[in-house]
């Protein structure tokens, strides 16, 4: 049974709070409070959004991988080499569970953000709720909805260097995609303008976010599991 | 006397402090409710007016070093962006680049927000501007997957809800298929007749608004008005200064008719035996597999036709026909059923049989933009780089004297160390087809050769062109949607509609 209170959470709130709780993370030294939290996010995702297995396996696929070769490395190569002894120890052992366990717990903390947040709705709250200047949200906005025509340019550009004869490469369709995209900026900006917007000026908002109950109730579990995770474990 | 839209004195805009000022002086006088027309070359500063003519320069950069713009009476100096946008919105040139948001309906909301209007009325009026614009089944479809007309029509839905008093257009039909331009035309004429709504066009073909416009306005360099015309007896009067300045009347194309080239079906250079595209898009696949499409789901259904060596062939069709996926497909970027049989130096071969390397070797594209082709960063170098390719013995000096005679050759030698980016749309693209057929093929593909120029530079680029199918027997395919461009040049012309692609015959 999946639901979806993770969806409804203000994003703004989600963010800081996840942010929060990240650094809380970074000061504590215990491999059990990282394992827990990644189990926390990830099972809250599977219980708290409609996201897709398919793109939480993506993202989650590789940083597991990641997480394998830090915990080899440290585990191997965590003491410097004095030459009787065994190539691993109990110390060791410590360092390299910290090291990958403390991977998948941010990898799992940036997922149940990412999957559970619309992006539109994300920059809106950065504007009620942060006061970031409309202008920059929106600016924002237009470049996320440009992507798929940068796409469609940078194949064409990429097809452009096959046709004469060159190696594909990166940086010289680069340059090309950069000329462009320096020069649609400014006509974006020009139509958006034309359509009468004033990046600092007053505005109504069609949709507006607010920080609701079920928000600050978010917050304090978010802090209480933390705050429980520390002492426990 | 009627009331003027805009006015505007003695203007004069650089857009560096010390460069050559692109608007001088000019002093023009729009009348209310009517639809004017501003015509001129490319690179007259057309389009710079309309965006100081919107108030977008020179806020955006620039300096307006004299004069005074007045929009209905009002200095346009004391209008802020809202106001202004209550007055006077603009239509660019460029579908793809006039939205901020996903789908129409939230950029309808966005142009809301802008001008303040309540919350509750935005869905209701949101909707009330698609129907009136007839846009409403698009009204959640996102932005990117709409053809330019649609797109065009959808920026006309945002004009039409801000209310906008005057509506300048900037080359709204630069890339649009003659339906879809009339579609457009049809909707202006009516905001214009009906709700009084004040029309300033620029563009540089008369074409399109004979009939529609009540005055046409000739503008020179520095964008100084030359002539008025009124009526179409005027425009007929005045044609001998609009061809002058480069810019298209009606059967412009006509007055230089070149007899077609002979042909006959020995010399076939590309043969379509039973061609069918798939309506997706399928990339092509290391080992060439047949899609399995047939009916509703192709573009192209068992298409036949023979494109003639050493001459220059069109294909004409609507926008989304097929016309650029047929190129992309002959360039070995599609997946398709049936043959496609090439004529190489090595003889007859069949389009699967060869590699990337070999086919590029033989068949050369200059696309829609011809920004995205350029692969250095120098004009001369640009030649360079397609000539070694094709003499790999030469040296470097050589090569350079090779170049630099085939820039001479259509006039861009002077520009040879300037960056390409810094020439003109029509300099671009010349440089482009020179750049391609610098690399010995045989074959070259154009795709709407005269997308956003004008006359003189679409002129420049097929005569170009033109010379060299006489002299080296190159062959040309070209896709357009401009009828006249193709009657003039081409000597064998399909048409393509319904998923088929047809011969046309001349009459004679």
């Amino acid at each position: 049974m999946r639901f979806h209170w993770l969806e409804r959470v203000n994003p703004f709130v989600k963010a800081v709070t996840i942010l929060l709780c990240g650094i809380v993370l970074a000061f504590t030294k215990s491999w059990q409070l990282a394992v827990a939290i990644a189990v926390v996010c990830l099972v809250s995702l599977v219980l708290g959004t409609h996201c897709k297995w398919s793109s939480m396996a993506k993202t989650f696929g590789p940083a597991i991988l990641i997480a394998a070769a830090v915990f080899y490395s440290g585990l191997v190569f965590g003491k410097p080499d004095t030459g009787a002894e065994p190539i691993y120890s109990a110390s060791t052992m410590g360092a390299a569970l910290l090291m990958s366990s403390r991977i998948l717990a941010y990898v799992s903390m940036g997922l149940a953000f990412a999957l559970s947040s619309d992006r539109e709705e994300f920059v809106v709250s950065l504007m009620h709720q942060a006061h970031f200047k409309p202008k920059f949200a929106y600016g924002v906005l237009a470049a996320l909805h440009l992507l798929p025509t940068l796409q469609r340019e940078w194949q064409e550009v990429c097809l452009a260097y096959q046709v004469r004869g060159r190696k594909k490469g990166v940086f010289g369709p680069l340059f090309n995609t950069l000329v462009n995209s320096i020069r649609w900026s400014e006509n974006v900006a020009m139509a958006m303008e034309s359509k009468g917007f004033d990046g600092d000026g007053k505005r109504t908002y069609a949709v507006v976010t607010r920080v609701r109950a079920g928000d600050i109730l978010f917050v304090i579990s978010c802090f209480a599991l933390l705050a429980i995770g520390i002492f426990m474990i | 006397m009627e009331q003027s839209a805009i006015s505007c004195r003695n203007v004069t805009f650089r857009y560096f402090e010390t460069s050559k000022p692109i608007l001088e002086q000019v002093s023009l006088e729009l009348p209310a409710g009517k639809i004017s027309v501003l015509m001129g070359s490319s690179g007259c500063g057309k389009s710079t007016l309309a965006a100081v003519l919107c108030g977008l320069l020179p806020e955006n950069g620039g300096f307006l070093s004299e004069g005074t713009i007045a929009l209905f009476g009002t200095p346009l100096k004391q209008l802020s962006p809202v106001e202004r946008a209550k007055e006077i919105s603009m239509m660019f040139q460029n579908p793809d680049l006039q939205f901020c948001m996903q789908t129409l309906r939230k950029e309808l909301y966005f142009c809301m927000e802008n001008i303040s209007i309540p919350r509750e009325q935005m869905k209701s009026r949101a909707e009330e501007a698609a129907r009136a614009i007839g846009m409403e089944e698009l009204l959640d479809r996102p932005l990117h997957t709409l053809s330019g007309g649609e797109k065009q029509r959808a920026v006309l839905a945002c004009i039409y809800l801000l209310d906008a008093k005057c509506i300048l257009l900037d080359e709204p039909f630069a890339n649009l298929d003659p339906a879809s331009v009339q579609e457009l035309m049809m909707l202006l004429r009516r905001l214009c007749r009906e709700q009084g709504k004040t029309i300033v066009a620029i563009d540089h073909m008369a074409d399109h608004w004979m009939g529609t416009a009540d005055h046409f306005l000739l503008l020179g360099e520095g964008g100084k008005v030359l002539c008025q015309a009124n009526t179409a007896a005027e425009v007929e009067q005045a044609k001998e200064q609009f061809r002058q300045q480069g810019v298209a009347y009606p059967g412009i194309w006509k007055e230089t008719h070149i007899p077609p080239l002979e042909h006959d079906s020995k010399g076939n250079c590309i043969s379509l035996q039973g061609l069918t595209m798939p309506k997706v898009p399928q990339k092509r696949k290391k080992r060439w597999k047949q899609p399995e499409v047939s009916g509703e789901q192709t573009l192209l259904d068992a298409g036949e036709a023979v494109f003639p060596a050493g001459r220059i062939t069109a294909i004409l069709g609507h926008s989304g026909c097929g016309k650029t996926s047929l190129l992309m497909t002959l360039l070995g970027q599609r997946n398709y059923l049936g043959k496609i049989e090439i004529e190489t130096k090595q003889g007859r071969r069949d389009l699967r049989d060869m590699r990337p390397a070999e086919h590029f070797g033989t068949i050369g594209i200059a696309f829609q933009n011809p920004e995205n082709q350029f692969v250095t960063q120098n004009v001369a170098e640009e030649v360079v780089d397609g000539l070694r390719s094709r003499y790999p013995k030469k040296t470097p000096e050589e090569l350079k004297t090779l170049a630099l005679e085939l820039l001479d050759s259509c006039g861009l030698r002077k520009y040879q160390k300037y960056s390409p980016y810094m020439l003109s749309q029509g300099q671009q693209r010349r440089l482009a087809v020179l750049a391609v057929l610098a690399g010995g093929q045989q074959v070259l593909l154009l795709d709407e050769p005269t997308y956003g120029q004008d006359y003189r530079s679409a002129r420049a680029l097929m005569d170009q062109v033109r010379e060299q199918v006489e002299r080296d027997g190159l062959t040309v395919l070209m896709t357009t949607h401009d009828r006249g461009l193709a009657e003039a040049y081409a000597d064998v012309r399909y048409q393509m509609h319904d998923r088929c692609l047809e011969r046309e015959v001349d009459p004679a």
